[in-house]
């Protein structure tokens, strides 16, 4: 079965438009143009802030760590009193670069302790806490994209997709091995891709349309990914794997607007220091890898990654050498269009709210800031409400 | 692609003309229209999908009568020999006949990490395969449903337990009490010693007290959030310091235990964990979480808030009886509207067992299990505490795959060499025995649209849409006339009918269709 017409000209006015080709006067071609990406990452479980951007001098924090705690003979130090985690090299050299943006005392009023409470207020993102039809990203595509509805200009690389990414309209390509992400039947893969997703009832439009994103996106990421060749040497973790997937996809011609990834484990009720330390470890393997494998390409100017958790830990340790579930948390924002450097104030370590930090930075001025930034959307339109904006990107 | 019209109507008769309900009409409560829809529907909610024989058994009995059959067990005990097999004790018992204390220490530690790894795994693998093979054996299907609620519900993950004994004792208890009181449910898992180790309660200690199973307790157990504040999650932990396991058994350590005062849900006392789930279960909102929580699971939509505060009362009253709560859901009109009636997304395990059914294929327990997993529904290895996220969130693009990749496997109709084992292992089990071209045969279809409306009719768990109708229709016309026959004559085609009509089920089970129950 042929590709269907229609198809093929929304493919090539997709590819074309994305690789920019102006001929200025017939004569050299210009460097593609490239549209900016964001990379999200969610580190799953609530990731401790105070762990991984540490005020190693402030007292407070020395008295409430007493087997989490790091010291100032491990740290890597970045300004007066703070420093990151001893496993977060590659990002101490990214924040050196002026390449990692830090926001402090991120989170959101009437701060709620429930992961899953927590995540859907990240994922939903709305203005005021009420359900949304869609997830933030997804209504960045709806309004960012519109009538544009290329399969992969949203991506998940990994097996839980987050509501973040649901829209009914522009459905997540999702995937956690490439080399599987196809129908083995190829007759049955052409005619998904002419899925009628107009007609019936609400349930089986909403379901046509992932069926027809499924046939469509399906041979472009196989391809993208399984010829992809890189002199960066990745470490052997999922984490790892998932980022080297994702380079492959924004330096090719795939499409991608928006990765979106997540680091699991950072639920360290128990045990916390070894634990989190080899999270950290894994953690800027990864990015290290990434960043290092988007240098020197096009995509190194467009890329922005942006790194949160549903929330930080408590302050104080519990009995079993780990932490509860806490409120603000710090936020990274990393890559060549980022404004390095500290954002946002510090939350005091002593004026607690019920034992943790209290937020500084609204989590979604921070959204807003990307929205605008990297896709030229007003904040409004996908916010739902107005926020300052933080110059986080350059 | 050239779409004939049909007439669609038409299917809808089939299944209820299939479905003889007899000149006198069954017992069926007021507003309950039970027909050949309801009782799919209720089969494919409270069970696991239904052959056509069952369901004209089950609409033939009536409402009530078939309600009441679904909810008593079969007496037969058939529980197997498992969790003895690998449980610590036993190791502990063997070791001790060996001599003094220092030798049981060592084997308990060289057992634990090396050998015992493997055939721990091995037996949870045993285990669910064994679960697998009993919900496609359908003799307690109701049990069976409810056991997986509330393994999802009151969830622990074999990453973290890491000891196919515990996580097989948590099975055996959420079966024994699936139907039972909600009550006894709730004591026995919090002294349920996987629970204890997955939600750290086993290092919740008098001098600073660790939160999460207090936290879960309330959350996502018993009240839901919003019904107790930061507060009663500190006094709780309190009352829980002390609660642990050893050797795969619940224990109390005295020493650990905070005996102090609490203040919880407005009450005082000098609570333990006991107490302080008789104050949950004397919530209001408590009836009301389990009602919310089960009925979402069931229909497959959040009820109304009246509707969750009406069976919410009706638990407290009942002491928390899940039968009777399941009873009164069964026969409430509700239960059976447009907005319910074949609208929910299926899980992996739904999908897999629905598919395995209703083509007639005896595939093992053991290949079932393997490929829900491919399918990302791995039995005791939930995502996160919350269980499984259930609906829509099972639909993405690589699940439409995933699925329609294992069920061509299970079809015979995809190339395996380049798939993984347990596809191949698949396709050794279901290609042979199948015999559709004989199955359809047999009703009398012949032409092109009736063939597609009989294996649509035969193969969904939901009535087709005439979209699934025209496009299964016109890639039979299209095979056919590719084989050189006239419309009506491909399944005089003889063997050369049987390979078009599989991948026609491929289509039909790979279609959004197929994946709603």
């Amino acid at each position: 079965m042929a590709m269907h017409p229609l198809d093929r000209r929304r493919f090539l006015q997709g590819s074309l438009a994305l690789s920019g080709l102006a001929l200025a006067d017939g004569a050299l071609p210009v460097r593609p143009v490239r549209e900016k990406t964001l990379v999200v990452l969610q580190l799953s479980g609530g990731n401790d802030g105070l762990s991984t951007v540490v005020p190693f001098r402030d007292r407070a924090y020395q008295a409430a760590r007493a087997s989490t705690r790091i010291d100032e003979d491990e740290i890597l130090p970045l300004a007066d009193g703070i420093g990151l985690h001893p496993a977060l090299g590659g990002l101490r050299d990214r924040f050196d670069e002026g390449r990692l943006a830090i926001v402090r005392g991120v989170g959101y009023p009437s701060p709620n302790r429930s992961h899953f409470e927590s995540l859907g207020i990240w994922h939903g993102a709305s203005s005021d806490r009420r359900a949304t039809a869609s997830g933030w990203i997804g209504r960045l595509a709806e309004v960012a994209f519109g009538v544009d509805r290329h399969p992969n200009r949203i991506v998940h690389v990994g097996s839980r997709v987050p509501f973040s990414v649901y829209s009914p309209t522009h459905p997540a390509a999702s995937f956690e091995d490439p080399a599987a992400y196809r129908f083995a039947a190829a007759d049955l893969e052409e005619l998904a891709r002419e899925q009628e997703t107009t007609s019936g009832s609400p349930s089986l439009k909403r379901l046509r349309a992932v069926f027809r994103d499924a046939a469509r996106s399906s041979a472009g990421i196989r391809e993208t990914t399984s010829a992809y060749r890189t002199d960066v040497d990745y470490p052997k973790t999922d984490l790892a794997e998932s980022m080297r997937t994702t380079a492959a996809l924004l330096k090719s011609d795939a499409g991608c607007r928006v990765v979106s990834l997540e680091q699991t484990g950072y639920d360290t009720h128990g045990d916390q220091r070894g634990r989190h330390d080899r999270l950290m470890e894994e953690l800027d393997g990864a990015l290290s890898a990434f960043l290092g494998d988007l240098a020197g390409s096009a995509a190194e100017e467009t890329t922005t990654v942006m790194v949160f958790s549903e929330f930080g830990r408590r302050v104080a340790e519990n009995g079993s050498r780990g932490t509860d579930h806490g409120k603000a948390g710090p936020m990274l924002l990393l890559g060549a269009p980022v404004r390095g450097g500290f954002h946002g104030d510090a939350p005091s370590l002593e004026d607690l709210d019920s034992g943790d930090l209290s937020f500084t930075t609204d989590f979604r001025a921070v959204y807003a800031s990307v929205v605008e930034g990297v896709f030229g959307v007003e904040h409004e339109r996908v916010l739902g409400a107005r926020y300052e904006t933080l110059p986080v990107l350059a | 692609m050239p779409c004939r019209p049909l007439l669609v109507p038409f299917l809808a008769l089939t299944l209820i003309a299939s479905a003889p309900m007899g000149s006198a009409e069954p017992a069926a409560p007021d507003g309950l229209v039970w027909d050949a829809r309801a009782a799919r529907h209720l089969l494919n909610r409270a069970g696991f999908g239904a052959s056509r024989r069952r369901l004209e058994a089950a609409a033939e009995m009536g409402a009530e009568a078939f309600v009441r059959a679904l909810l008593e067990s079969p007496a037969e005990d058939r529980d197997p020999f498992f969790a003895e097999r690998l449980g610590p004790r036993d190791m502990k018992d063997e070791a001790m006949g060996a001599g003094s204390m220092d030798i049981v220490e060592q084997r308990m530690e060289g057992a634990s990490k090396r050998g015992s790894r493997a055939a721990d795994k091995d037996q949870l693998d045993r285990f669910r395969a064994f679960w697998l093979q009993r919900i496609l054996d359908d003799e307690d299907p109701l049990r069976e449903r409810m056991t997986l609620f509330w393994h999802g519900h009151f969830t622990s993950s074999f990453r973290d337990v890491k000891s196919s004994y515990e996580m097989v004792a948590q099975n055996e208890l959420l079966r024994a009490n699936a139907l039972g009181s909600f009550a006894d449910l709730l004591h026995g898992i919090a002294r349920d010693p996987a629970m204890l180790e997955y939600l750290d309660n086993d290092s919740n200690r008098k001098r600073s007290p660790n939160e999460n199973f207090a936290r879960e307790l309330l959350e996502l157990f018993a009240l839901g959030e919003g019904n107790y504040t930061e507060r009663d999650v500190a006094e709780a932990a309190r009352a829980f310091t002390g609660w642990t396991d050893k050797n795969g058994e619940f224990q109390f350590a005295e020493n650990r235990h905070d005996r102090g005062k609490k203040t919880f849900l407005g009450a005082t006392g000098r609570f333990d964990g006991d107490d302080v789930i008789d104050v949950v279960l004397r919530q209001k909102t408590c009836g009301e979480h389990v009602a919310r929580r089960l009925i979402t699971y069931l229909e497959g939509i959040e009820p109304e808030p009246d509707r969750a505060v009406e069976y919410g009362a009706f638990l407290s009253e009942h002491d928390y009886s899940i039968a009777a709560l399941l009873e009164k859901l069964f026969l409430d009109p509700r239960f059976y509207r447009d907005e319910v009636v074949g609208t929910r997304v299926t899980s992996p395990i739904d999908y897999i067992v629905g598919c395995a059914r209703r083509l007639g294929v005896r595939a093992p327990g053991r290949m079932l299990a393997q490929a829900s997993a491919l399918a990302g529904q791995h039995l005791f290895e939930p995502p996160n505490v919350k269980g499984w996220e259930e609906g829509e969130a099972w639909i993405t693009t690589s699940s439409f795959m995933a699925r329609s990749n294992l069920v061509g496997a299970l079809l015979g109709v995809v190339e395996t060499e380049r798939s993984g084992s347990s596809l191949k292992l698949l396709a050794r089990l279901g290609g042979p025995f199948l015999n559709l071209h004989h199955r359809v045969r047999r009703t009398g279809a012949a032409r092109d649209g009736e063939i597609a409306e009989r294996l649509l009719v035969e193969l969904l768990a939901v009535e087709p849409s005439p979209e699934a109708l025209a496009q299964v229709t016109a890639f039979l016309a299209a095979e056919r006339e590719e084989l050189g026959l006239l419309d009506g004559a491909l399944l005089e085609g003889g063997p050369r009918a049987e390979p078009v009509l599989r991948r026609a089920a491929h289509l039909i089970l790979t279609l959004p269709d197929a994946h709603l129950h």
